[in-house]
Parts: C-alpha cells; sequence; structure tokens
C-alpha cells in the first residue's frame, strides 16, 4: 500500500507568554512529537479525549498551523525521507542538500505558490457546520470559493462545477441560492462536505463532523462520506471521541493521549484486544445501548493533566493502575507489538 | 410498580406553543407523562422533538417566545398535590431549586463566571433552607458563650450574644430589620462569619459527596478554573444540595468526555439511591438510556410516541420510529442504517400520525387520524396503528 501522509516527529507547541514584557514562561505541548503513517485510500480513525491534541494535530498536517517541529509528507518516496533523516542526523540542520530537499518535498517547510497548490490536494470537513460556514455567504458561493481562489473554474462552468457538487452530496437546484442558516443541521454538513470537495483533494480531515448531529442524520452524513470516499478515491483522516462510530467506519485507529499517540492498530485488533491500558478505559466508558449487559467499568480516576506540564515519564501513569517505577521515570516509544498493532507502553496488556 | 395516585410527578395534556414570526410552533401538543418515585425516567428523541421544552415546562420555565397553553404539573409530595403551572411566582421559587432542580447542558453557562463555586452552591443553601442553618449557626454561638463565660471573658460573651440575638431576629423573619441594621455595622458585622462558616461545612460536605478531589480547595475557585467534568459536578452538588425530590437533567453528559460521561452518570445514579430522588434523564444517546435510565419515553416531533420499562423498549421497540432510532445506532459490520426524510417543521405539523411521512409502515389513516396511546404490554404503551 502506498503511504500518503507521513508525520515523523511532529510537534506543535503553544508559547505562554507571561509578564508585562512577554516572555516565554513554557510551553502548552499540543502535539508532542507523533510519527504517523496514513495509506492511500484509508479511512483513518485519530481518537482520544477532548484537549489530547487531536484537532490540532489535524490543522497542524494541513498547515493551518505551523508545525513548531517536524515533518509532513505527502506522497513522498521513501528513499527522499531516508535521505533526509540522514543528512539531518550526519550534517545537522544547515546543510545545503538538506535545505533544499526540504523546500522540494517537506510540506511542513513549503511556502508560497507550492504551499497554495498543495493546499488544492488538501481539505477540511469542520466540527460545527453553524461557525464554520460563513452567514452572510450564499450557498453557491460557499461552495464555490475554493474554486475561484485556486481558478479552476470561472463563469457558466463554476456554476456547472458547484451544481455537481451539490447534486453529489444530495443536494438540489434550488439550494444555489440560499443561505447557511436555511438549513438543518444535517445539510449544511453536507455543504460543508460539498466545499471541502470543490477542489477535487486526495487527503481530507474530518474533525469530528458529525458530533453537533443528531444519530439519524448521523448515520446519513457517514454514509454519505463512505460513498464519496469510493466515487473520489480520497483519503480520511477522521478525528472523533466517539469510538463507537470510529468502529464502524475506519479501516486503522490510532488513540492520542496529551498529545502523542499512544496505540495504533487495525479497527478490529483494537476493539477486539486494546493493549494500552488507557485504550482499554476508553472503549469501557462507552455506554452499551444495551440494558440487560452490565459491563465492567474501568473507570479513571483524576482528569488528564494540563499539557503544559505533563508528569515525566509515561503521561498516563497518574491514572494508570499498571503503573510502576519505570513508568514514572522514562517514557515509553511506539513500538510495534504484534503485526500493525503499535503500542507506547511498559506494560501493554495481554 | 406504584399505583397512579402514587407518581410524583403527573404531567397531563400538556400544550406549549411558541409565538414566532413564521407562526405558532406547536412544541408540544399534548404530553401526558408520569414521573414516579425514586425511578430513572429517561426522554429521548432527536434535536427539536420537544424533549427539553418538556423538562422546563415541569417548573414552569417554558423557553421565550414559548407560553403553556394547557395542561396541568401535578406535584404530588407529602400527600398533598399541588399544580405547579397554577402557583404564583413566589411559590414557584421556592418549589425551583428545592423540591425540583436541574441540570443543564452546559455546565460552562449555568455557573456565574463571577462568583466561586462554593457562593454559589452556598446560595442555593441559604434560599431554601436558611432556618435550618441559622440554627446550626445559633447552637455554635451558645457553645463559644459557654465557653467564653467559662473562661471569665465577658466581653467575648457579650458579643456572642449579641450576634445570637441577631440570628434569633433572623429566624423570627428573614428581612428582619435588626440583621439589616448590623449588616452595615463594622464589628458587628462580622455576625455573619459563622453563618458563614456552618455554610462552608455543609457545601464542603456536598463536594466531597461529588467525589470532587480537594473540596476545600475548590471551594474557593472559580467557574473558569475548572475542567468541564468538575464544572458539571459543582453544578449537581448545587442541583441536589436541597435533596431535591425531582431531579431534572437536561444532556448533562452531551459535553463532556466518554471517560468522565462514565463518572457523572455513576455519580448520578448513587446519589440518586442515596437521597431517594427521582430523575427525569433527558438524552439522545441510547447508550445513556440504557444504563441508568428505568423507563423511557421516546418523543417525535413534541408529542409521546412510546413509554416502556428500558429492557422491554430495548427487547421490543414498538413505535416504527423506536425502531428506526435503534437502527441508526452504529454497530461494526454493518452499514447504518438513516431515517429517512427529515424531522417535520412543527409551524405546520403533519396531519394524523406526525411520523408518517417518513414511517415505512404509514397507510391511510395514518395520515388522517393521530393515533392515541394504547397499551401493548405491561407497562409499555405507544401511539401507533401498526405497530403489532
Amino acid at each position: 500500500m502506498e503511504v500518503l501522509l507521513e508525520t515523523r516527529g511532529l510537534k506543535k507547541y503553544y508559547p505562554i507568554l507571561s509578564g508585562v514584557l512577554r516572555r516565554k514562561k513554557g510551553d502548552v505541548r499540543a502535539v508532542d512529537g507523533v510519527d504517523l503513517k496514513v495509506y492511500r485510500g484509508e479511512f483513518f480513525g485519530l481518537v482520544g479525549e477532548s484537549g489530547c491534541g487531536k484537532t490540532t494535530f489535524g490543522k497542524t498536517v494541513l498547515r493551518l498551523l505551523d508545525p513548531t517541529s517536524g515533518h509532513i509528507y505527502f506522497g513522498v518516496p521513501e528513499e527522499i525521507k531516508q535521505r533526509i533523516e540522514l543528512l539531518e542526523k550526519k550534517e545537522g540542520k544547515r546543510s545545503p542538500e538538506l535545505l533544499k530537499l526540504l523546500k522540494e518535498y517537506d510540506f511542513a517547510c513549503f511556502s508560497g505558490k507550492r504551499l497554495k497548490q498543495m493546499r488544492k490536494r488538501l481539505q477540511i470537513v469542520y466540527q460545527d457546520p453553524t461557525t464554520s460556514l460563513n452567514p452572510r455567504m450564499l450557498v453557491k458561493n460557499i461552495v464555490g470559493e475554493p474554486l475561484v481562489i485556486h481558478k479552476l473554474a470561472r463563469g457558466q462552468e463554476l456554476e456547472e462545477r458547484v451544481l455537481d457538487l451539490l447534486y453529489k452530496v444530495g443536494l438540489t437546484r434550488d439550494h444555489l441560492r440560499r443561505y447557511p442558516h436555511e438549513f438543518s443541521g444535517g445539510q449544511r454538513q453536507r455543504i460543508a462536505i460539498a466545499r471541502a470537495l470543490a477542489t477535487n483533494p486526495e487527503f481530507v480531515v474530518l474533525d469530528e463532523p458529525t458530533s453537533a448531529l443528531d444519530v439519524s442524520v448521523q448515520a446519513q452524513i457517514l454514509n454519505l462520506l463512505q460513498e464519496l470516499q469510493r466515487e473520489f478515491n480520497l483519503t480520511y483522516l477522521y478525528i472523533t471521541h466517539d469510538l463507537s462510530v470510529a468502529e464502524c467506519v475506519c479501516n486503522r485507529i490510532a488513540v492520542m493521549y496529551l498529545g502523542k499517540i499512544v496505540e495504533l492498530a487495525n479497527t478490529g485488533q483494537f476493539f477486539r484486544r486494546p493493549m494500552h491500558p488507557y485504550s482499554r478505559a476508553l472503549l469501557s466508558a462507552i455506554p452499551i445501548p444495551d440494558p440487560t449487559v452490565k459491563r465492567k467499568k474501568i473507570t479513571l480516576t483524576g482528569e488528564v493533566p494540563s499539557p503544559a506540564n505533563p508528569p515525566p515519564g509515561c503521561t498516563f501513569n497518574p491514572r494508570c493502575p499498571y503503573a510502576d517505577e519505570k513508568c514514572r521515570r522514562e517514557a515509553p516509544p511506539l513500538v510495534e507489538v504484534k503485526r500493525g498493532h503499535f503500542v507506547a507502553c511498559w506494560h501493554p496488556l495481554k | 410498580m406504584a399505583k397512579k395516585s402514587d407518581a410524583l410527578v403527573q404531567i397531563r395534556d400538556l400544550v406549549v406553543r411558541f409565538y414566532t414570526y413564521e407562526g405558532i410552533v406547536k412544541a408540544l401538543s399534548g404530553i401526558n407523562l408520569e414521573i414516579q418515585r425514586e425511578e430513572t425516567l429517561g426522554v429521548v428523541g432527536e434535536t427539536g422533538c420537544g424533549k427539553s421544552v418538556t423538562a422546563f415546562s415541569i417548573i414552569a420555565l417554558p423557553p421565550p417566545p414559548g407560553r403553556i397553553e394547557r395542561g396541568e404539573v401535578l406535584l404530588n409530595t407529602n400527600g398533598s398535590t399541588i399544580d405547579i403551572l397554577k402557583l404564583p411566582r413566589e411559590r414557584l421559587q421556592d418549589i425551583r431549586g428545592h423540591k425540583i432542580s436541574m441540570i443543564l447542558q452546559e455546565p460552562s453557562a449555568a455557573l456565574n463566571p463571577l462568583f466561586t463555586i462554593g457562593d454559589q452552591i452556598a446560595e442555593v443553601l441559604i434560599r431554601h433552607r436558611s432556618e435550618t442553618f441559622i440554627k446550626m449557626a445559633l447552637e455554635e454561638l451558645e457553645r463559644d458563650i459557654e465557653a467564653a463565660e467559662k473562661s471569665g471573658s465577658s466581653f467575648r460573651a457579650w458579643v456572642y450574644r449579641t450576634y445570637a440575638g441577631i440570628y434569633r431576629s433572623l429566624l423570627k423573619n428573614r428581612r428582619s430589620l435588626k440583621a439589616r441594621v448590623a449588616s452595615r455595622i463594622p464589628f458587628l458585622r462580622r455576625y455573619r462569619r459563622k453563618l458563614d462558616a456552618v455554610l462552608r461545612k455543609e457545601v464542603v460536605g456536598l463536594l466531597r459527596e461529588m467525589r470532587i478531589a480537594n473540596p476545600e480547595g475548590v471551594f474557593d475557585l472559580y467557574p473558569h478554573e475548572l475542567s468541564g467534568g468538575m464544572q458539571q459536578r459543582a453544578v449537581i452538588a448545587m442541583a441536589l444540595a436541597c435533596r431535591p425530590k425531582l431531579l431534572i437533567a437536561d444532556e448533562p453528559t452531551t459535553s463532556l468526555d466518554v471517560t468522565v460521561q462514565a463518572q457523572i452518570l455513576d455519580l448520578i445514579r448513587d446519589l440518586k439511591e442515596e437521597f431517594g430522588s427521582s430523575v427525569l434523564y433527558i438524552t439522545h444517546n441510547l447508550g445513556v438510556v440504557a444504563e441508568i435510565c428505568d423507563r423511557v419515553a421516546v418523543m417525535y416531533a413534541g408529542q409521546i410516541c412510546e413509554v416502556a420499562e428500558v429492557k422491554e423498549l430495548f427487547k421490543r421497540p414498538l413505535h416504527p420510529y423506536t425502531r428506526a432510532l435503534f437502527e441508526a445506532i452504529p454497530r461494526p459490520g454493518r452499514g447504518f442504517v438513516s431515517i429517512k426524510g427529515t424531522v417535520p417543521n412543527l409551524v405546520n405539523p403533519p396531519p394524523g400520525c406526525r411520523f408518517h411521512p417518513r414511517c415505512p409502515r404509514a397507510t391511510k389513516i395514518c395520515s388522517q387520524e393521530a393515533p392515541r396511546m394504547v397499551k401493548a404490554g405491561r407497562d409499555h404503551l405507544v401511539a401507533c396503528y401498526h405497530y403489532r
């Protein structure tokens, strides 16, 4: 399978400024060194609690936020990635060849025209369609705007393309000249999806696209997303906190905790046998829609620590029932425990 | 199961309408519902079906521009029955927060950002149970007076006696002149400290019951200093401060994470057992319903279409809408089944059964006459012609 997106050591820190001189006091480590591969045509799920950095990761990957450090590669051959790594190790950050390669291949270093060209291939659908659609723009302008910005269509052709997109997401010609407030939540999300698809992207970040919707509407939107994926051969990065939805739609799932990936596996494997204590607690917290099932809950004590001041060692250790000395001292790396099943834990569950 | 007359709250033929520019929105059209003692009744339905309006109408606070047109909400406590909707405002305020209290969806919006958590919870206690706490303060003062007399400091004893006098006058009259004057005079103003200390002790105890770590510290924090889960706990503490008979929970966990949701659900369930309250739990998450409810009412477009015990409903959903809701739950290895069409506009609700335009079983009669609630089993009511 072809790797479409790969991040290496991706970090996004927000500085904490304080005092009159706005001096830097520390960092909020929203994304703290994420290595991730997403294959072409995949429905990749990224789950975690609020504040764990999943949305920041999604935005950083698209360069809507500039990463603090790390590399983002879109469809870059493996040799070049290795070459960059080698150069970084051997010759340091300033070698001219490295800089040239980075400018050429690392999306994190793109700027100007190249960046804009790349943006065409990458899109995002936001969580809340009431805030992601401009209330003063007509639907045809909302959906047509990406086409205008990237000079993909104009005049009559623009209108046709927009209409075509609306049909694809299940809206009709009547909807062209309306404002977002005239639509229901589900329909608004359809408009947002149509806008994301306007430039014919390869990779779409779905940032909790259904969390503001009812179950029955959620089902419609997820069905639509799956159909569109098949039709346009899209790759999705699906950011969510709803594990039961992720189980149904995703091929692979990564669990994030405090800016780090703690587990990564195929969906089936993950739900059958989660190996990280955090994943297991997360799974056990989902309410099962069956009153006869009495499940064994693993209730986590305490709350997610502040990403400005993460605990030493494994970031999960203060809440982990299995934590010991080693966990408090050393952060576990993400290692492949089984084929395709990565866990960052010193004591993965069997 | 309790008998009909024994229900804690009976909602009878409740009609709420919203007068908007687009027309009259029939938000609730004839709701009949009973909440038994010490049960958790779940209300499920999609956005805009009238779940929250029902909840707010129980405490006679339909969200504007809504108006309660008709109906009764009978509250049955201590052997007497009162119709909440007919009460004057002052009496209503004695009930709200005391007999019936509410937890809202967004804890950050329910808390006042300008007051500390402790002060906000204490306010509820002072409003509804001031007498108890003034008496407690008096008792403590009397102990202090004794101690002061024993140690021979007659001045201190005199000061305490003055304070006690103020409290006694407060007991007689909540807006006593003596207390009002005293609170303007330096030194005398200090009489409040005893009451504050008593309240603080009570509130800290409450916060501890909410399983808040370090309740002493949380007492002095402002809402923005707490996480969403902690804020919701503080709101629950406020709602349960007076041991209400009925707790209305309007999607209390929707804005929280699953792990925190699990904690909050445990908390609500345990406290309900402990205090012997009934809970009206409004949600659209069927998983949560299965977890904590005893009975469930399913609402659609301003009407109740099915009421049953939770196990019965999950085993044998009868109304086509309920079935469709269950189908829409994401389950792996199966596509998503969505309900075709959209929720009708309640300015012009469809005639007959309101679900008929989207119903796979609809026949001619469904579009002509609204079905009545019929008994379809033990404690299982359904409003459908074709439930069989």
